[in-house]
């Protein structure tokens, strides 16, 4: 087995050198790393949640320092903070109910009669909650009974049965460890099938005879569009190429391939072709409290022509794109200036980097920054894999999945 | 077993591919240049670790050489060898997963030498990528790598292949941009093979061997490439630079010489670098200043490092520019910097004005000091209050050391100037002939426009040379050959209309204005009657000679000018191939006179034209004196 903290240290280095790329790698990549984190984490026998909740921020604050515009990576971070604290209340809340019921031990999970072998990460925290905190709004929406019980199944149960105080203070911290890893395991499940969940609400968006804008390359927008196209819709998709990259080439390519009408524009031409367009479906890389959308450059340029011509622009993110933070908050790096040569190549442009005869700085410079910022009047409507939402609600969703003692990831200000 | 059977089908059909994943990359960093351009920095660390952007340059190129696939890097440490390796102990590279970095420590004293130590070594396998540890760059080494492992498979004298990358053509960016010399190369455009390679400097004559022409269709010669210094070799390199021990350096004359070698028939390839990619190195301190700058650009993403460290103050009113700042340094207030590069812990006081300069580690620049552009400011020096550090110099607390070739009572006169008014520590080391070129300070336009002026001043100059001294072999040539038609028109009865032609046609083969026809066939007849008479009668013979071939003759003296070559030409004769004339000048000028061949405007004028020259010239004059005089008389008379 290899060493957890070289894991770490792996893991921070590809980060710092772009290995790992997208916000949707990085966060399922870094759920996995605390995972395994977790798992080889040597727990003390009090205070095991605090413990665990300190280690998991050190190496939180290694990763986001590797790259802070991987905002993804502090997301999944806070959740599995987030993860830890709700199943540690809903330990000790196990613990006191079982007190009160004097005999009964944790066997009570078989009596669980709901008929759902794995629960959403959402309703699984929903559920712990309830315990100690007014029920969140979703909660309520979505009717989650109120009961205490935490629905997971258990290994240590027959084992703690008949033992003393100490063997089962030991299972209890197999048990918290082993909770919380159970519930990471259902988070990197919703990181890689969100995109599923997202396209399932397609029909329900796309429309006969609709002609649907999208910028650049995005596999949850590919998905989502698909997923129409096997529903029998007949749509159009215009496919902005989303220059330095020109992902969007490629992407149209792989769209027509599987059957869907498709063209190709500049991103020039957005405003002059959107006044044809129906809808704007695009990915984002990260999704701020305050509904504003970090998304690949260009974005904020279509959102200004679909907000000019009373476009709906829709904007597609896994719950992993939520970040708790505001854009305003110091700690968030809203972008990054990627290397010119994705404009210029250097063979040519070297010839006007002439400092030696000149006043010492150079006459060109190239600016090539990787990311928007949408604001959220601009955002017609989130879709996420929980289903659509307003931009003012994104406040709400956070709240469901995010502590608000984890939003700055540091390890002292915890203890 | 499974496993075994495979690995032994795959030697047998291996394609390339499979060969590039098996043996495992391996690279050479040569973690010293073996240059003084960084002195006085260097006297003090290693070139290598000197901070490029706040981070040392030997984290570039091993991020970069990670990146590209290299698996395993031997860092060859010479100078400062103990700094480097506590560097590399301290950083992560030397526990990395896939990456290993071992050093070497040797007190080599060349880059040649280095290799010859690593070939003693024997740790290097199959081919491997050898650099420098001042690269930066963000090129991928795959395609090289697999075009030089095709190459080695349809021939196994392949080498070396040499990354280039392309450039603008002018001596001007060169300079400026790098402070490097103009290279020259010549390439096979379609094998890319490297059959020349030589700088301005070295060379003045870009000379190509015949026999490369031979079997290829064509070669491009450049000047517009640009050396990245980023090699990928055979291992047979190592063995070539431990054979001979007059490599010192890994271009001259190393490469020069496997390129004009056809006994072994090694062969060096290039690889133009794709237009997108990056490379650089730094050399000196302008191509310090540029790479700064491109890696500020972010050409080397994502390797961007911080502009200013951490732990920094900057005063009020302070003024900073185009300028990289370390960690934990203190500045004033009014201070003006720009364009300079200061490293960390360094304490620059009130009022200051930095222009263009580098200031190491731990300097102190007391207050109201300035550093002219260029400047070098090394470590831990203490500037003096108010002090004016005068442009391109370098300031040191170490004095320039002598070298034990050049000692010479010169260097003693221009010893280091010591500065210890107003607090300062330090010495100044004398500003050498070159120093602009290579320093970060711009280049005045007076000095670019000197560099075009040189440039072309020498193509001027070289033009010119070539044509003085090919003209006199050409003429030389040339009448040997009209002699050798001459004679062939006297013993095989040619007719005179085919001599024409064929003098005619050599004429022009050569290049030569009608006189030296005339010059030439007059040479061929007089030295052909000499030849015949064997010392009696000559001006008999002489005179038949002259009567026979009087017609060709006259078809070559078109005007005065080459009437009077004729003469001088007999002169000349007479003077030194042919003495046996002197005494018959005067005769066989009036001969010539009474033939017609010469008229009368030609000989006096002739005369007019020694009128000034010294006695020994006037001899012929005086000799013919009488003839002379006579027509004069009788131009006079004729009137």
């Amino acid at each position: 087995m290899p060493d957890v903290h070289s894991l770490v240290n792996e893991f921070v280095i590809k980060l710092n050198k772009r290995q790992i790329e997208g916000s949707k790698m990085t966060a399922k990549l870094t759920a996995e790393l605390l995972r395994s984190f977790i798992s080889q984490q040597r727990l003390p026998h009090s205070n095991q949640a605090g413990a665990l909740i300190d280690a998991v921020k050190a190496v939180g604050e290694k990763l986001i320092a590797a790259k802070p515009v991987e905002l993804a990576a502090g997301n999944v971070v806070r959740r599995v903070l987030h993860i830890i604290r709700e199943e540690d209340i809903s330990l000790t809340n196990a613990a006191v109910g079982g007190l009160n019921l004097a005999s009964e031990s944790d066997d009570e999970d078989g009596n669980d009669e709901y008929d759902r072998p794995v629960l959403s990460a959402s309703a699984v925290a929903a559920a712990a909650r309830n315990a100690l905190r007014p029920p969140s709004l979703q909660t309520l929406l979505e009717d989650i009974p109120h009961s205490a019980a935490v629905p997971h199944p258990s290994s240590s149960g027959g084992d703690s049965e008949g033992k003393s105080k100490s063997a089962d203070k030991n299972s209890m911290t197999r048990k918290l460890k082993h909770n919380v890893i159970e519930v990471v395991n259902e988070l990197i499940q919703e990181i890689s099938t969100c995109h599923e969940q997202i396209a399932e609400q397609a029909v329900e968006h796309i429309h006969h005879n609709e002609v649907i804008l999208t910028l650049g390359s995005s596999h949850t927008v590919k998905e989502f569009l698909l997923a129409a196209k096997e529903k029998k819709r007949s749509f159009r998709v215009f496919v902005a190429e989303g220059a330095p990259r020109y992902q969007g080439h490629a992407f149209a390519k792989e769209l027509a391939t599987r059957g869907l009408q498709t063209t190709v524009i500049t991103d020039s031409a957005v405003f002059a072709m959107i006044s044809r367009v129906n809808m704007v479906i695009v990915g984002a890389h990260a999704v701020m409290a305050n509904g504003g959308v970090i998304a690949p450059v260009g974005l904020n340029m279509v959102a200004l022509a679909a907000k000019r011509h009373a476009v709906p622009f829709a904007v597609l993110a896994g719950v992993y794109k939520l970040c708790p933070l505001y854009p305003h908050n110091p700690e968030v790096l809203l972008n990054e200036l990627k290397s010119p040569s994705e404009l210029l190549d250097f063979g040519e442009f070297s010839d006007c980097l002439d400092f030696g005869s000149g006043s010492g700085s150079p006459l060109i410079h190239v600016v090539n920054p990787a990311f928007d910022y949408v604001p959220p009047d601009l955002v017609s409507l989130f879709i996420t894999d929980t289903g659509g939402h307003n931009p003012s609600y994104i406040y709400r969703l956070i709240a469901d999945f995010y502590s608000p003692d984890d939003l700055v990831v540091r390890r002292k200000s915890a203890s | 077993m499974v496993a075994k059977k495979k690995s032994r089908g795959g030697t047998v059909g291996e394609d390339a591919g499979e060969g590039l994943s098996r043996a495992p990359l391996q690279a050479i960093l040569l973690a010293d240049s073996f240059s003084t351009l960084f002195r006085p920095i260097t006297l003090e660390r290693p070139k290598v670790l000197l901070p490029l952007v706040n981070a040392p340059m030997i984290e570039y190129t091993l991020a970069w050489l990670e990146s590209a696939g290299v698996k395993e890097v031997f860092v060859f440490c010479c100078a400062h060898s103990k700094q480097v390796i506590e560097y590399l102990e301290n950083s992560d590279w030397l526990n990395q997963p896939n990456f290993s970095v071992s050093t070497i420590k040797h007190a080599a004293t060349s880059a040649g030498h280095a290799l010859r130590l690593i070939y003693d070594k024997d740790v290097i396998r199959g081919d491997f990528v050898l650099v420098t540890g001042n690269t930066v760059s963000d090129m991928p080494l795959t395609e090289a790598l697999k075009e030089h492992k095709e190459r080695k498979k349809r021939d196994s004298n392949v080498v070396m292949t040499m990354v280039i990358k392309q450039s603008k053509p002018s001596p001007v960016t060169d300079q400026s941009r790098l402070g490097t010399e103009e290279l020259f190369m010549a390439i096979d455009p379609e094998t890319k093979e490297l059959l020349y390679y030589g700088t301005s400097k070295a060379d003045t004559t870009l000379a190509l061997d015949r026999t490369v022409l031979l079997d290829r269709s064509s070669i491009s010669p450049h000047n517009d490439m640009q050396d990245c210094y980023i090699d990928i070799c055979s291992p047979v390199v190592l063995s070539l630079f431990a054979d001979n021990f007059d490599y010192q350096h890994l271009r001259l004359p190393f490469v020069q010489d496997l390129l004009v070698d056809d006994l072994m028939g090694y062969k060096i390839f290039t690889h133009e670098m794709h237009h997108s990619s990056y490379a650089a190195r730094v050399d000196n301190y302008r191509s310090y200043d540029t790479i700064s700058k491109e890696i500020i650009q972010r050409w080397t993403y994502p390797l961007v490092p911080k502009l200013i460290g951490s732990g920094t103050t900057i005063g009020k009113h302070s003024q900073v520019s185009n300028s990289v700042i370390g960690e934990n340094c203190v500045i004033g207030s009014n201070v003006s910097v720009d364009g300079c590069y200061i490293w960390n812990n360094v304490n620059i006081e009130d009022g200051c004005r930095l222009k263009q300069a580098i200031v190491c580690d731990g300097v102190t620049i007391k207050s109201g000091a300035v550093l002219e552009a260029g400047a070098v400011i090394s470590f831990n020096v203490i500037i003096g209050q108010n002090f004016v550090v005068p442009a391109y110099s370098n300031v040191s607390l170490l004095q320039q050391p002598v070298s034990q070739g050049s000692y010479d009572e010169m260097e003693e006169l221009v010893s280091d100037l010591r500065i210890q008014e107003a607090g300062g520590a330090g010495y100044i080391w004398p500003v050498g002939e070159g120093e602009w070129r290579h320093s970060m300070a711009p280049i005045s336009s007076d000095r670019l426009v000197e560099i075009i002026k040189s440039a072309t001043d020498e193509l001027d100059i070289l033009d010119s040379g070539n044509e003085s001294d090919d003209g006199e072999d050409d003429y030389a040539y040339f009448e040997k050959e009209v002699e050798a038609t001459f004679l062939r028109a006297v013993h095989e009865n040619v007719e005179q209309d085919h001599i024409i032609v064929e003098v005619d046609s050599l004429r022009f083969a050569n290049n030569l204005a009608s006189t030296d026809c005339a010059g030439a066939l007059f040479y061929a007849m007089m030295k052909y009657a000499v030849d015949t008479s064997a010392g009696e009668a000559l001006f008999k013979i002489t005179h038949g000679v002259i009567e026979k071939w009087e017609k060709l003759f006259k078809w070559y003296l078109l005007s005065l000018d080459e009437e009077i070559e004729v003469i001088l030409k007999f002169e000349e004769m007479c003077l030194e191939s042919t003495k046996e004339y002197a005494s018959l000048f005067p005769k066989i000028l009036r001969l010539l006179y009474e033939k017609g061949i010469l008229q009368e405007d030609a000989i006096l004028r002739w005369e007019s034209e020694k009128e000034h020259a010294d006695e020994s010239d006037k001899v012929f004059v005086k000799k013919a004196e009488k003839f002379l005089q006579g027509l004069e008389k009788k131009k006079i008379g004729g009137r």
